[in-house]
């Protein structure tokens, strides 16, 4: 644990993934996350995802669960499944409580973080430099 | 069939109707009684005395003896008086003298009463007749016995009266005895035989029989009626005929007749009524003959008619036997009938089946339900039309019965003959013999309806449970699709605030918080409707699990620390040893979550919380109490429901969506717990909940109390 007076240091530069099939979310997070000093990209859905993962390297992808055609889970699923990208952390945006089963399932899967949307923006700035730091 | 035969044989002989004759119980019928022994007696003791020769009180042929005898036996000693009254008279009229007629009065009735005595004691008395040796000792007491008592008597008083001289003692003394012993022999037996049964059975056949008889008895009498001696010899083949023939009472009757006609013979021979000492010789001759024919026809007539009844008895009791194996037979066969009826019409199919497996027998139901007739499934094996996949449970169940195991039934699907199968219930049931597992029954029971309903219920569960699982869906998704607008607005909102954009003015300030805490607020909304509608869809229960309430409470009591202290609130949390119960530890901490923020949230600074659980009459009880500002009387009951908030609370910008407390309920309530509160206003609330414990109420509390203060 870190000490109260130890300032968390602001991790800065670093590059992420946002991937949400609303254009709304996708706007509002890479602005957060830009006006947090990180370099944002995005990607409406999975296949655009995994394009734009094959040609840069990503610090972090915030990927929402609930997606039409391929889902969170099914793109973490294929991101893990890749020789090249394996590594690749990944969190979570969501909506919903999870079921049980579900959770188990992500759990499997171990994300770096879970965050419930709507997002409280103090809370999702000290766990997303956690994350990246 | 010989059967028929016997029972016809055995109607023929008929059992006899008797009509026994004995002393009368009405005064009318006893003193007529009297009034006729009195005059027989009288009068055949007359008839005797005219043919005394030897003397006038001793004579050759006499009655009365036979007829005393005969009347003490039937009808009793009592009636002695009459023989005595009747021998006084009948010799008082013959010589006048007193003395001896009263002697002679005495040893006759002596004779009798003696006689009478020593049959009943030794001879079967009045039944003396019924047998062969009973007949023989007759003859000897009352025949030949009894009768000393009367000559000597007789004689004897006679002699000392002067009436007899003492040089004729024995002459008659002889003819006295004789005379006395043939009456006791001829007329006797007739009396008592009669009396034992007066009842006259007649067809034409015994009719023409005894007509026959007698046209030959008087033809030889007439023939040979010139010589007595012929004559008598002659009379041998009709008593021997008689006894045979008519019985004992037809021979009786016979003997009696006989000895009249022998006596009327030798009357007539002789030339009536001469008196002289060779025809007293010749009377003595003919008496003892007719005594020897009495003693032959009536022992001949017993034998013949013993050697009847043991006919008819045995015949009897074989008819008895055959009767009763016939009925034993039917009822067997009854038996056999109704269990083969049960057997062809019960609904169930029924197999006796040897301990191989193979079929002995099986009822018509097989054919019923699943279209195999009965004989072309006897002689398989059960498990030939036992679907494959049920085989082996029919295998293993067989071999357990054969072990002598009695296990329950068990569902196994039957091979139709058609094709497919059909689900019966199937029970098999060892067959003992000696001890020992010979063969073993089954009772298959159709269970098609009883599937179908089952079927029909666990469709129905697997709808209601696609429809729970549609609605969580439906939920999920609305949930997913209200927030998600709510996203956007909310981030950049806050980006606004924040001063990521530059400063805002502070009326703009104002505004965009009253955006983004409106927009918070309706998604605590959402996630309240949200968690109360899945909480009633029953959507908890799949969250329930073993749970330690304890830890529970406790984390959620560390969690509220940081906050509280903010507020210079202390909580205090005081945890008991508590049982692991069935429940969804997340909804519980949401409970707990909900009082404590409830508690800090209307807790006035410095205040004090007070955490509290532990197990309560089958319950766990978990207390939360604050030095808040308290709920009025009116809303303790309704802050428990839907959107309902405290009126008097002051700090309604705090207040969440009104939900709180009703998704507590809801989730306690699921639990099959309670929620409830009890308040002072400006004193502070203290809210319980209990959960119930599984048998918790068997077992009271009885484990130290160990306090642990998370301060």
């Amino acid at each position: 644990m870190q000490g109260k007076d130890t300032v968390v240091k602001k991790a800065v530069g670093k590059k992420i993934l946002v991937v949400d099939d609303e254009e709304d979310i996708l706007f509002s997070i890479k602005t957060l996350v830009e006006s947090m000093g990180h370099e944002a990209e995005t990607a409406a859905n999975g296949f655009e995802a995994l394009k734009i993962l094959g040609e840069k390297k990503f610090d972090l992808v915030l990927l929402d669960i609930f997606m039409p055609e391929m889902s969170g889970r099914e793109l973490m699923e294929k991101i893990l499944a890749d020789p090249v990208l394996k590594d690749q952390k990944i969190a979570f945006l969501t909506v919903v409580y999870l079921s049980k089963s579900g959770k188990n399932i992500l759990k499997k899967l171990r994300p770096v973080e879970y965050f419930q949307k709507p997002i409280e923006i103090k809370d999702f700035k000290t766990r997303l430099n956690r994350i990246l730091e | 069939m010989g059967l028929e035969k016997s029972q016809k044989a055995i109607n023929g002989l008929g059992e006899e109707k008797t009509l026994q004759l004995g002393f009368p119980g009405t005064m009318a019928a006893r003193i007529a009684l009297v009034a006729i022994l009195f005059s027989v007696y009288f009068f055949a003791g007359k008839f005797g005395l005219s043919f005394a020769t030897i003397h006038p009180s001793a004579s050759p042929i006499w009655m009365p003896t036979g007829i005393a005898i005969a009347a003490l036996m039937v009808f009793g000693y009592r009636v002695w008086p009459v023989f005595f009254a009747g021998a006084f008279l009948f010799n008082f009229t013959t010589t006048g003298d007193i003395p001896t007629s009263v002697a002679i009065g005495v040893g006759n009735t002596l004779e009798g009463l003696i006689a009478a005595f020593w049959v009943n004691r030794y001879a079967n008395g009045r039944f003396a007749f019924n047998h062969p040796y009973d007949i023989f000792k007759f003859v000897v007491l009352a025949g030949i016995l009894a009768p000393i008592f009367s000559a000597t008597i007789g004689v004897t008083s006679l002699v000392l009266a002067g009436l007899a001289p003492m040089s004729n003692f024995a002459a008659i003394w002889f003819t006295w005895w004789v005379g006395n012993a043939t009456g006791a022999l001829v007329v006797a037996p007739f009396i008592v035989i009669w009396c034992n049964n007066l009842h006259i059975r007649l067809d034409f056949k015994k009719i023409f029989e005894v007509v026959m008889f007698l046209s030959a008895l008087i033809i030889t009498v007439f023939i040979v009626s010139s010589d007595t001696q012929a004559l008598k010899f002659l009379t041998i083949p009709f008593v021997i005929w008689s006894a045979f023939r008519f019985g004992q009472r037809g021979t009786a009757l016979f003997v009696l007749l006989l000895s009249w006609i022998i006596l009327f013979v030798t009357i007539s021979s002789l030339g009536a009524y001469a008196v002289s000492a060779p025809q007293n010789h010749t009377f003595l001759i003919a008496q003892i003959f007719i005594a020897l024919i009495s003693v032959i026809g009536l022992t001949v007539s017993c034998v013949v008619s013993e050697n009847h009844k043991t006919t008819k008895m045995l015949l009897k009791s074989e008819e008895n036997l055959q009767l009763k194996v016939l009925e034993e037979v039917s009822k067997v066969k009854k038996t056999r009938e109704r269990f083969q009826a049960l057997f062809e019409n019960a609904p169930d199919i029924i197999t006796m089946c040897s301990s191989d497996g193979r079929i002995n027998s099986i009822n018509p139901a097989i054919e019923k339900i699943a279209g195999w007739t009965p004989e072309e499934m006897e002689g398989k094996n059960f498990t030939e039309i036992v679907q494959p996949d049920d085989v082996l449970v029919v295998e293993n169940y067989f071999a357990g019965v054969l072990k002598g195991n009695m296990l329950p039934p068990t569902e196994i699907r039957l091979l139709r003959k058609s094709g497919g199968f059909v689900w019966v219930e199937h029970i098999r049931r060892p067959i003992l013999e000696k001890g020992e597992v010979s063969s073993a029954f089954s009772i298959n029971r159709d269970i098609t309806e009883r599937k179908k309903a089952q079927e029909l219920v666990e469709k129905k569960f697997e709808i209601e449970k696609q429809h729970e699982a549609q609605k969580m869906e439906f939920l999920t998704m609305t949930s997913h699709e209200l927030k998600t607008p709510l996203t956007p607005v909310l981030i950049q909102g806050e980006l606004l605030l924040d001063g990521s954009f530059g400063r805002l003015s502070k009326p703009q300030k104002k505004i965009v918080e009253i955006i983004v805490r409106n927009v918070k607020r309706f998604n605590d909304l959402i996630n309240d409707i949200f968690d109360i509608t899945m909480i009633h869809s029953a959507g908890i229960k799949k969250e329930m699990e073993e749970t330690d309430i304890s830890k529970v409470i406790r984390e959620n009591v560390e969690n509220m620390k940081l906050l509280a202290r903010k507020k210079n609130i202390a909580i205090t949390a005081k945890i008991w040893a508590l049982p692991r119960v069935i429940a969804a530890p997340n909804r519980i901490a949401q409970v707990m979550a909900n009082l404590l923020d409830n508690a800090v949230k209307f807790t006035p600074e410095k205040g004090k919380i007070l955490v509290e659980a532990r197990k309560e009459n089958g319950s766990i009880v978990v207390k939360v109490a604050d030095t808040g500002i308290g709920i009025g009387e009116k809303d303790r009951e309704m802050i428990f429901y839907h959107f309902y908030q405290a009126r008097s609370s002051p700090l309604t910008k705090n207040a969440g969506t009104g939900l709180g407390l009703a998704i507590c309920r809801s989730i306690v309530e699921m639990h099959g717990g309670k929620i409830w509160v009890e308040s002072k206003e400006g004193k502070g609330s203290t809210f319980y909940f209990s959960l119930p414990v599984p048998g918790g109420k068997e077992k009271p509390n009885t484990e130290k109390t160990q306090g642990i203060d998370l301060k």
